[in-house]
């Protein structure tokens, strides 16, 4: 059985020759090893080289692992060792706790170094071994890392894969998560990519057009809370991408952050640097609301359509190139 | 933001501990480790060497009396974004940490730019400081890293591309560096199953590959060139990384995301290996990556990201060209406008997701989407150029945000201190500023049924003269880049020559 806790202390490698690294003194950018890490790589690499994978294999992979634990060559040479000893063990049952073990293992790696390329794909490749996996388990360890770093790139892809690999997109623990992290922080975009993905990505399972109904009006009303957040802006026109709905229904929701017509662009523009950020408050709540004004009359309001692109040229001033290139279009 | 990291002690890690002893924050290879003080050591007479390459004597120069200062203006209009923003922030309850630590690098790159336009001693707008950056690379590329570089064993030839491209960029030409770069290439190849890896010993890994090649191609070298095993190269790559959806792994059994298949698309062009099988089914898989917000995600249905959007973008953009792919694969409209929203209206950078911090190094990740963005949507009879994004903006926040003038480097945002990583990006960044990218569709035309990777070099490169695109600032400058590349224009295409030239 293998035990995470057994270090190279407790194996011999009295017939290892390590294998050298022949890499010249004085080359371009030379990483001066410790003797430990030269003694380490080079038994792995000895092992290698003769694809041995045994428990002392696997506990000199663990101490490789700890002085570096970006090496993906040792990643993968441990990942080739669990499957070739889970591989050869008598039942089902034991390969299933063999296989936790190192889950647990990795685990521990994972809460250290959560950014980590390597740690969470052999964290899928481990579940994709393992003959009986639990997603559910995987759930603490994510939660963990995502609430302390809520925009964590690869734990939201590792979240991503179970929920696809074992179709979780309707679970009840799923939405609940999206919830919680948007009630903390309603501009985490993680969480909102997450959420698009959970209803609008489940090849199995279309959305009603009654809950796409309450997608929108959910998103709506986040909206009204805090106009100026694209992450949910993008959200809601992203559903009209998706489902195909006509944007022009949102004509009169826009309105409500910026009424156009009423805004004289002489009341934007900046006189000598006093501060008038107070008047401008009161007429845009949010310039995605204006930008998706443009976009709405773009068609058959086009004069609607400039004036919007005028206004953001005065209030979103470092896109100004971009208004001028939609301005070219409506041409 | 955070302040540099530490070292991290060999025994430092700690199972199941709570401590996290260093950040990670780079794309591509997920480390973050920064210089050590006590392996500081000064190569002056290098640095004079490179300096009298550049023709250089002093770090600041003066405002050119002539100049329109169109920095100035940007600077002020940035100064001004500010005093004159609308206050979207001031609700409560929705006055999360997203917008504490926005604030945070607003207020932080504002002090800084007011205090260049308010300033009554009229003191030097910043300018590359090249002088102090060939220094902090030079010094680097040469001298051992200490053990605590340990983390970055894998990354080897990362590590010599961010410095050997960041020098070149800065207008140096190698010398004896050459022949080294392309031992140390050559002795990270893994000459038993194929690929090179991140150095000695490693397995291949197609990222390592990348970045070698670049390097490789830096070296000049036919004898070098010979060495490298390409079909073993495309073996290793059809067998270990090609995925049946199209889509490919960084190493055998490797993550798969948007990152590997730009650099297998990348290497297989610079080594002339490009195969119908190899590219099947990529261009779409790469299409499914877009999210609803309109960039890239690693694979389908993640998160639009700066880093994975570049690597999707440049790769369908090797594929053909830019009008036909980014229209064909993906939603144009919807691309442009994620990428010009990435830009800060008050510190000028580029941020890689909705709702996150700018950093230096999206100077290239989103900064690099516009060469072929702008390709995508050029107009021959039109003359008068804008670009899609703020150039001047992006030029302020590098110049003025992300340098370590006194040290060297440059860093991702203030606060910070300086990396090689970063120092490569912004550089790239800035040489994006500087030059204006087109498609040469005619000489596509002619070649396109020559080769699969024919639209990677169609592309015509302009060093931008007008200040009110971008100041025009002779010290600044920087050489022009391959955009699907990202290194230096015409070293990799010589290569690709010698590899095509080889296969007759």
């Amino acid at each position: 059985m293998s035990d995470a806790s057994k270090t190279m202390e407790d194996f011999s490698y009295d017939d290892v020759t390590p294998m050298p690294f022949n890499e010249p003194k004085g080359s371009l950018c030379r990483i001066a090893y410790s003797a430990e890490y030269t003694t380490v790589m080079g038994i792995i690499r000895a092992f290698l080289s003769v694809k041995e994978y045994s428990e002392r294999a696997l506990a000199a992979t663990a101490a490789a692992i700890e002085l570096n634990p970006a090496h993906y060559t040792v990643w993968s040479y441990r990942y080739d060792i669990i499957k070739n000893i889970s591989e050869s063990l008598e039942s089902d049952t034991k390969r299933q706790q063999y296989i936790d073990e190192e889950l647990e293992y990795n685990e521990s790696v994972a809460i250290n170094y959560p950014k980590n390329y390597q740690i969470w794909n052999y964290r899928e490749l481990l579940i994709k071994l393992h003959p009986n996996p639990t997603p559910k388990k995987e759930f603490p360890l994510l939660e963990a890392i995502i609430i302390e770093d809520n925009k964590n790139y690869h734990t939201w892809a590792y979240r991503t894969w179970l929920v696809s690999y074992f179709n979780l997109f309707d679970e009840e623990s799923e939405i609940n998560f999206v919830n919680i992290l948007l009630a903390k922080d309603i501009r985490n975009n993680s969480a909102w990519n997450f959420r698009f993905f959970l209803k609008f990505n489940n090849n199995n399972r279309k959305l009603t057009e009654e809950e796409i109904e309450k997608e929108i009006s959910h998103v709506k009303n986040s909206i009204s809370h805090a106009p100026q957040n694209s992450s949910s802006w993008n959200y809601l026109t992203g559903i009209y991408d998706r489902t195909g709905k006509d944007i022009s229904e949102l004509e009169e929701f826009c309105l409500e952050f910026g009424s156009i017509d009423d805004i004289l662009i002489e009341d934007l523009r900046t006189n000598d640097g006093e501060d008038n950020s107070d008047d401008v408050e009161v007429i845009v709540k949010s310039v995605y609301a204006v930008e998706l004004l443009s976009n709405i009359y773009a068609k058959e309001k086009k004069a609607k359509s400039l004036k919007a692109l005028e206004i953001l040229t005065e209030i979103d001033p470092i896109r100004e190139n971009y208004w001028s290139y939609k301005r070219s279009l409506l041409a | 933001m955070g302040g540099g990291s530490t070292l991290v002690p060999a025994n430092a890690f700690k199972r199941g501990g709570k401590e996290i002893l260093f950040k990670y924050r780079w794309f591509m290879i997920g480390a973050d480790i920064n210089v050590d003080e006590a392996s500081r050591i000064k190569d002056v007479e290098k640095v004079n060497f490179l300096l009298s390459l550049l023709g250089r004597k002093r770090t600041v120069s003066t405002r050119e009396s002539n100049s329109t200062d169109y920095q100035y203006e940007n600077m002020l209009q940035l100064v001004e974004n500010y005093k004159n923003r609308i206050n979207f922030y001031n609700d409560d309850d929705t006055n999360t940490v997203t917008i504490k630590d926005q604030k945070n690098v607003e207020n932080s790159c504002h002090e800084i730019y007011a205090s260049y336009v308010n300033d009554d001693n009229n003191n030097d707008f910043p300018k590359l400081a090249k002088r102090e950056h060939l220094h902090f690379l030079s010094k680097s590329f040469k001298t051992e890293f200490p053990g605590s570089y340990v983390v970055l064993d894998s990354s080897q030839t990362w590590i010599l591309y961010w410095i050997a491209n960041a020098l070149m960029l800065l207008g140096v030409e190698l010398e004896e560096e050459k022949e080294q770069i392309a031992k140390k290439v050559l002795v990270a190849q893994n000459n038993q199953y194929g690929g090179i890896g991140g150095g000695e010993g490693q397995l291949g890994h197609i990222a390592s590959t990348y970045s070698a090649l670049l390097v490789f191609s830096y070296s000049e070298n036919k004898d070098f060139w010979s060495q490298i095993d390409r079909k073993k190269m495309y073996h290793w790559m059809m067998t270990d990384l090609k995925q049946p959806n199209g889509s490919f792994a960084m190493h055998k059994g490797g993550e798969v995301d948007t990152r590997a298949v730009y650099c297998a698309l990348t290497v297989a062009s610079m080594l002339n290996i490009m195969t119908p099988e190899l590219i099947e089914g990529t261009a779409e898989w790469l299409g499914k990556c877009q999210t609803l917000e309109g960039g890239f995600g690693g694979s389908p249905s993640l998160e639009a990201h700066g880093g994975y959007s570049f690597c999707a973008v440049a790769s369908l953009c090797l594929l053909g060209d830019p009008k036909t792919m980014l229209s064909k694969y993906c939603n144009l409209p919807n691309l442009i406008k994620w990428s010009v929203d990435r830009q800060g209206g008050i510190e000028g950078g580029f941020s890689g997701r909705s709702n996150k911090l700018v950093d230096g190094c999206y100077s290239h990740w989103i900064g690099g989407i516009f060469p072929f963005l702008e390709a995508a949507i050029q107009n021959d009879n039109n003359d008068s150029f804008k670009g899609l994004f703020n150039r001047n903006g992006l030029s302020n926040y590098i110049l003025g945000c992300c340098q370590d003038i006194e040290g060297g480097g440059l860093f991702d945002k203030p606060g910070c201190r300086p990396d090689f990583y970063h120092t490569n990006y912004t550089l790239v960044g800035l040489s994006h500023c500087q030059h204006q990218y087109s498609f040469d569709y005619k000489k596509y035309e002619l070649l396109k049924d020559k080769c699969l990777d024919a639209a990677a070099y169609c592309y015509d490169v302009k060093m931008l003269k007008d200040d009110s695109v971008i100041e025009f600032c002779k010290e600044n400058m920087l050489r022009p880049i391959n955009p699907v590349f990202g290194a230096v224009n015409g070293y990799v295409e010589a290569m690709r020559q010698f590899y095509f030239d080889s296969s007759e």
